[in-house]
């Protein structure tokens, strides 16, 4: 229940960490706010030789709109996250998640980056980012590479950065008019705690109120890592998007879920019936903000 | 009720300005000059044999000061009831077996912690897995693993009592029921861990620890060391909460003292949390069966209980009563003619059950104020009627031979029930999915049970020196462990010499120093501690109001203590001042200071520990919870929306304080009920963490409103009882016949989890 | 392991410390500059009894490298009080009963106190969330509310 050892090296740059990520290649790291990594490593589970802090680059903490693309730096704290007024008032499903987790301590230190890069399925961040289509920038001494974030996960603990790599950003679309979202977290308490179940929906309306244009729904949790649902979009596009339309995306999505039959959190089939449940809820929430919008 | 100058009021407790500073100093605070840092090595095995230990690569660590094994903590076993000596059953450090997964094998002293863990790993240890076993039902069976030596089907205790006529009893019943419940493992996360520091110097061992009862670890501490008594000494350092999981002595107590030794250094042991979850004690899981017999107008004729206890792998020095006690609170709060009680515990191969906040109360309770629900339901009563037609009365005695004194239950039945708005509720809001329902239990104000045996069961003893500045230093054994007693003993003392709170200081809870205190455990700190305090004030007062008397011409029955002045109460303005008598009386005495004792000693009769049948504690309480829920009929979760707590106090010596233990109550209460549950799997704790084991947060109290009944116990001092454990019991009662009555569904195990409610509406398999 | 010496700023005074890289902020308050006020709960972040206010937010301090915290404002429990004067929070929990054991207080306190420099009039849901990373075992959660809240009030 003590770090292990290790050395710690603090480059000022990007470039600098590049370097470092090359030379101690399998023997090291990135670190940020450390919240998520700093706990297996008490534990034993992870015991890195190096660990590269990014805390001294400039510029990987910034936030601002570019193009009516929202730029969130990889270092961006969970509580800026959760403060942000651009935020709160453009991409709220984003505040919502970032609120959620743990607690006012860990959400001050805890990044963006750090969040997506754990990989763990519960990463409260990642469904409502896979719901807005954010894509994450990966940089290397190679390039840069952008890619959507449902397709970075590859498994528990694993995400498709390679060992040269840095993730320096995540770019998340605007949402077009008319679009509601949220982000339900659903445990058994009401604070520092894991999702039993997570869910994020984005749902966008044509101007006429009623028929459905675009509909995206990502699960946490409930498989070894976030992911989207499948197949619903095609079964709402063009649509009202009644009650009844409702529940039958909610059924189809607990269907797709895929967790850890022995997991101790919960059995499979209360997850899948809390799918059903929580989906059916978020998308009604989201159907009438995005009414309202 | 009477008034009195500090008793009643809120005043701060003595200890908060340190607490709120950051200047308490905690057993982990502690530093000592070449103090060694000790760590402890376990077993990864449920049950095994050591076949090989070999410590040769660890000792050549650098930085390594002293390696111990189980042949240097000796063969004497260590435990805490010293009347069940015979009963003690556990190592310090196993020799032979290990019987759970975190069971002690080795320690080791360095001079970081960073050498210490490196140590640990380097420590060869070759074992032979044996069969493990893991339920007490499964344990029990013929063929089961064994645990250990010479307890037939792993049963450690089985307390029998039989009282009345129980055949007849069932015969007269008009119905009787039958159920069955359960509870699960919770455990008690302090969130100071335990912390010892010990030094042997000059042939002297002093232990400071964050314990509750440092008298009672002190005579098995100094004979598994082979000490005489006298060479031991153990303080108790400001303690971060036991609830009943610091009453013991500990193998890390042991292992901390011989490492000392050892090295000629002080050596500091703290547990991690996760040490801390899987390797102190838990609270023993329960099945409990019950058959009931009533009449056909509700009243009870007849009660038959059988209470499994799942100890895990050893006694606990403090299990050896949990049996007795599960028996006792069985027999509370309602009047019960006729009974037949059996309690068992048994050994399965996990983690170490003991005593924790309620000591089987709300596990009993839970069970009992169930039943009463369901009966009443079957009856086509009104559950309070029920309750009420059957609740104990003050002067009653029990079948099981407890005398009620002082009793407040049906007056809290109805406070309750009036303050949760049972008549406007009550089976009204199930289209809402909300219900309301009460919970009740009863409980010991004062365990009559000193841990070590003393000359005619004395449990507390105190001792008050006087000052001729006019203040008072009071000498007590008793702990505070975060429940306030050392603010409630000063009050006593302050109220009963008649000077203020801010004139009296208090040495507390050092063996060398102050007289003996049987520890803070069983609820009887004030009530017995209470009592030797306020004798001794007494005592020192009447030393004072001889010379005063004498001085004044005046009759020592007619004087008064008030307001730091002796005064003739026909004519106050006879009189001095409270510092000018203690001169006063030193002088008349050649200079002998003004020392004030007191004893306090309560009978426990002899039949209780042959029968189980007898009067066990001075006092008892009652309670009763009232809670409003609502049910999220799609995802099973449970809400309390409201608790309300009403409590048969006695007396409160300060309000502000009882409140806060009452709220405290609530709040482990309403994690027992809901949210909290020790997993195993093959005996190994699955989540002994804060993230997977969950705590309530600030956001998940309900509104709460805590009604302090009074009723004033003759043989309290002032008349007060206790408040911190009693208070536990009714909440798991009350959730659940509060979930019933929302939903229809009736739930017999803890915790209400959402999964469990959602399968009694059917809506997952 | 390397060892640095960093300059770490507490409670308004700068110290020089030696630390390893797998020093945690908790540890070097506790061991090296005897700041013992700072309590180890669970050492993983998960009870908040380690709390400290970094740079003006609160933070588990089990999980802060120490050399991380080079060169911030840390401020601890007992940077508090102005010599005998007690802060407000402090005196509003020790008037209120809000104390039991007291080894949540100094984090809870300072959790509090950060809350309150940001949002002088907080509800009841937000003084809530600000301690929900603050477990209190003895129980005292509504208590520890309504002490804050008479605070507010002022």
């Amino acid at each position: 229940m003590r770090l292990p050892k290790f050395e710690y090296l603090r480059p000022t740059s990007l470039d600098e960490a590049l370097d470092l990520l090359n030379e101690y290649k399998g023997r090291a790291r990135l670190i940020a706010g450390g919240t998520a990594l700093l706990v297996p490593m008490k534990r034993g589970i992870l015991t890195p030789q190096y660990l590269i802090s990014l805390n001294n680059i400039p510029h990987l903490d910034g936030l601002h709109v570019e193009n009516r693309i929202l730029k969130l730096g990889a270092r961006c704290t969970i509580s800026t996250i959760e403060t942000h007024p651009i935020i709160k008032e453009r991409w709220r499903i984003l505040a919502q998640a970032a609120k959620s987790i743990g607690s006012v301590q860990i959400r001050n230190v805890a990044t963006v980056g750090g969040n997506i890069c754990s990989a763990v399925p519960s990463a409260d961040m990642v469904p409502s980012l896979i719901t807005l289509g954010a894509k994450v920038v990966l940089v290397s001494k190679a390039g840069k590479r952008t890619l959507p974030l449902e397709d970075f996960f590859k498994g528990v603990g694993e995400v498709d950065l390679k060992e040269s790599e840095v993730l320096t950003e995540i770019q998340i679309p605007e949402l077009p008019p008319k679009s509601g979202g949220g982000y339900l977290k659903f445990s058994r308490r009401k604070a520092m705690d894991l999702p039993i179940v997570g869910v994020a929906a984005i749902v966008s309306l044509d101007e006429s109120n009623s028929t459905c244009r675009g509909l995206k729904v990502a699960l946490g949790a409930v498989a070894p890592t976030p992911f989207k649902i499948k197949g619903i979009e095609k079964l709402a596009m063009g649509r009202e998007l009644d009650d009844d339309l409702i529940d039958k995306i909610s059924e189809k999505a607990s269907w797709q879920i895929n967790p850890n039959p022995r997991s101790f959190r919960s059995s499979v089939e209360y997850r899948r019936e809390m799918v059903k449940v929580l989906t059916r809820r978020i998308l009604k929430e989201a159907r009438s903000l995005a009414k309202q919008n | 009720m009477k008034e009195y100058s500090i008793i009643g009021k809120s005043l701060p407790k003595i200890d908060a300005v340190a607490k709120a500073t950051g200047k308490a100093i905690y057993t982990d605070d502690l530093k000592l000059p070449r103090m060694l840092t000790g760590k402890i090595l376990r077993s990864p095995n449920p049950h095994a044999r050591i076949v090989h230990m070999d410590t040769t690569r660890a000792k050549k660590l650098p930085g390594v000061k002293a390696i111990i094994t189980g042949k240097d903590t000796g063969t004497r076993k260590i435990g805490i009831i010293e009347a069940y000596r015979d009963l003690w059953d556990q190592e310090a450090l196993c020799l032979n077996k290990v019987r759970y997964i975190g069971d002690e094998v080795a320690a080791v002293a360095a001079i970081d912690e960073d050498t210490a863990l490196e140590a640990l790993e380097l420590i060869d240890v070759e074992y032979e897995k044996l069969p493990a076993v893991f339920d007490p039902e499964e344990a029990m069976k013929p063929g089961a693993p064994v645990i250990h030596e010479g307890f037939e089907n792993n049963i450690y205790i089985r307390t029998v009592l039989e009282s009345g006529d129980v055949e007849k009893g069932f015969r007269d019943s008009y119905r009787v029921f039958e159920d069955r419940f359960e509870t699960q493992c919770v455990v008690h996360c302090c969130m100071e861990p335990h912390t010892s520091v010990a030094r042997y110097l000059d042939g002297q061992l002093t232990l400071w620890t964050s314990t509750q009862t440092p008298f009672a670890i002190r005579s098995p501490l100094a004979c598994v060391l082979d000490l005489d008594e006298d060479k031991v000494r153990v303080i108790a350092m400001v303690v971060g909460g036991g609830f009943g999981g610091k009453v013991e002595l500990f193998p890390m107590d042991v292992c901390c003292a011989v490492l000392s030794i050892k090295t000629g250094c002080p050596v500091k042991i703290t547990l991690t949390r996760k040490e801390e979850f899987e390797t102190t004690r838990t609270r023993h899981p329960m099945i409990i069966e019950l058959k009931t017999g009533v009449k056909r107008d509700g009243t009870i004729l007849v009660k038959q209980v059988r209470n499994i206890l799942d100890g895990g792998a050893y006694g606990g020095g403090i299990g050896v009563g949990g049996p007795f006690i599960s028996t006792l609170f069985s027999s509370l709060p309602y009047k019960l003619p006729n009974i037949k009680m059996e309690a068992l515990r048994v050994y399965t191969n996990k983690s170490v059950a003991g005593a924790m906040r309620g000591y089987t109360a709300p596990q009993i309770h839970f069970a009992d104020d169930s039943h009463m629900d369901m009966i009443a339901d079957e009856l086509g009563m009104d559950p309070l009627d029920l309750r009420k037609k059957n609740a104990i009365t003050p002067g009653y005695k029990t079948a099981s031979g407890l005398k009620i004194t002082s009793c407040a239950f049906s007056e809290t039945i109805d406070k309750v029930s009036r303050s949760i708005g049972w008549r406007e509720k009550r089976g009204k809001l199930k289209k809402e999915s909300k219900g309301v329902a009460v919970g009740c239990s009863g409980f010991i104000s004062g365990t009559g049970l000193a841990l070590n045996n003393t000359p005619k069961n004395y449990t507390s003893m105190a001792i008050i020196k006087l000052h001729t500045e006019g203040f008072a230093t009071v000498y007590t054994g008793a702990t505070d462990i975060g429940q306030g007693s050392q603010t409630v003993l000063s009050m006593i003392a302050a109220e009963e010499l008649g000077i203020s709170l801010d004139r009296v200081k208090m040495v507390a809870a050092d063996t060398e120093l102050t007289p003996f205190d049987a520890g803070s455990f069983g609820s009887r700190v004030t009530f017995h501690a209470g009592n030797a305090v306020r004798r001794a004030a007494a005592d020192a007062k009447a030393q004072l109001f001889a010379v005063v008397a004498e001085k004044l011409e005046a009759n020592p029955d007619d004087l008064e203590s008030k307001g730091g002045r002796i005064y003739s109460v026909d004519n106050p303005d006879i009189g001095m001042a409270f510092e000018d008598a203690i001169w006063a009386c030193q002088e008349k005495n050649g200079g002998m200071e003004v020392i004030g004792r007191g004893v306090f000693r309560h009978d426990i009769e002899p039949s209780v520990f042959t029968t189980g049948i007898g009067n066990y504690s001075p006092a008892y309480t009652f309670s009763t919870g009232g809670a409003e829920v609502k049910v999220d009929l799609e995802t099973g979760q449970v809400e309390v929306l409201k608790f309300k707590f009403a409590h048969d106090i006695g007396r409160a010596i300060n309000p502000n304080n009882v409140r806060a233990q009452l709220e405290g109550s609530i709040c482990m209460g309403l994690g027992f009920a809901l949210f909290e549950q020790i997993l195993f799997e093959e005996g190994r704790m699955l989540n002994p963490t804060f993230l997977d084991y969950k705590i309530p947060t600030a956001l998940d109290m309900p509104e709460t409103e805590i009604i302090l009944v009074e009723s004033e116990e003759p043989d309290a001092p002032f008349g007060a009882k206790e408040c911190g454990e009693g208070s536990v019991a009714p909440v798991g009662p009350a959730i659940a016949n509060a979930v019933c009555d929302a939903i229809g569904v009736r739930i017999k195990s803890l915790p209400l989890t959402p999964e469990k409610v959602l399968r009694g509406l059917k809506r997952i398999g | 392991m390397a060892k640095n010496i960093i300059q770490l700023k507490v409670n308004g005074d700068s110290y020089q410390v030696l630390v390893k890289p797998n020093m945690t902020l908790l540890e070097i308050l506790r061991e090296e500059l005897n700041f013992t006020g700072t309590k180890k709960g669970c050492n993983e972040g998960e009870c908040g009894a380690c709390t400290v206010i970094l740079e003006g937010k609160p933070v588990c301090s089990c999980l802060v490298l120490a050399l991380e915290a080079e060169g911030k404002e840390v401020v601890t429990i007992e940077g508090l009080a102005n010599g005998d004067e007690l802060h407000p929070l402090q005196k509003a929990f020790i008037d209120n009963g809000a104390i039991q054991c007291g080894f949540c207080t100094p984090g809870m306190i300072l959790s509090a106190k950060a809350l309150l420099d940001n949002n002088p009039r907080p509800t009841d849901i937000e003084i809530k969330e600000a301690i929900a990373g603050n477990i209190c075992r003895c129980g005292g959660y509504n208590v520890i509310v309504n002490a804050i809240k008479t605070v507010t009030k002022q």
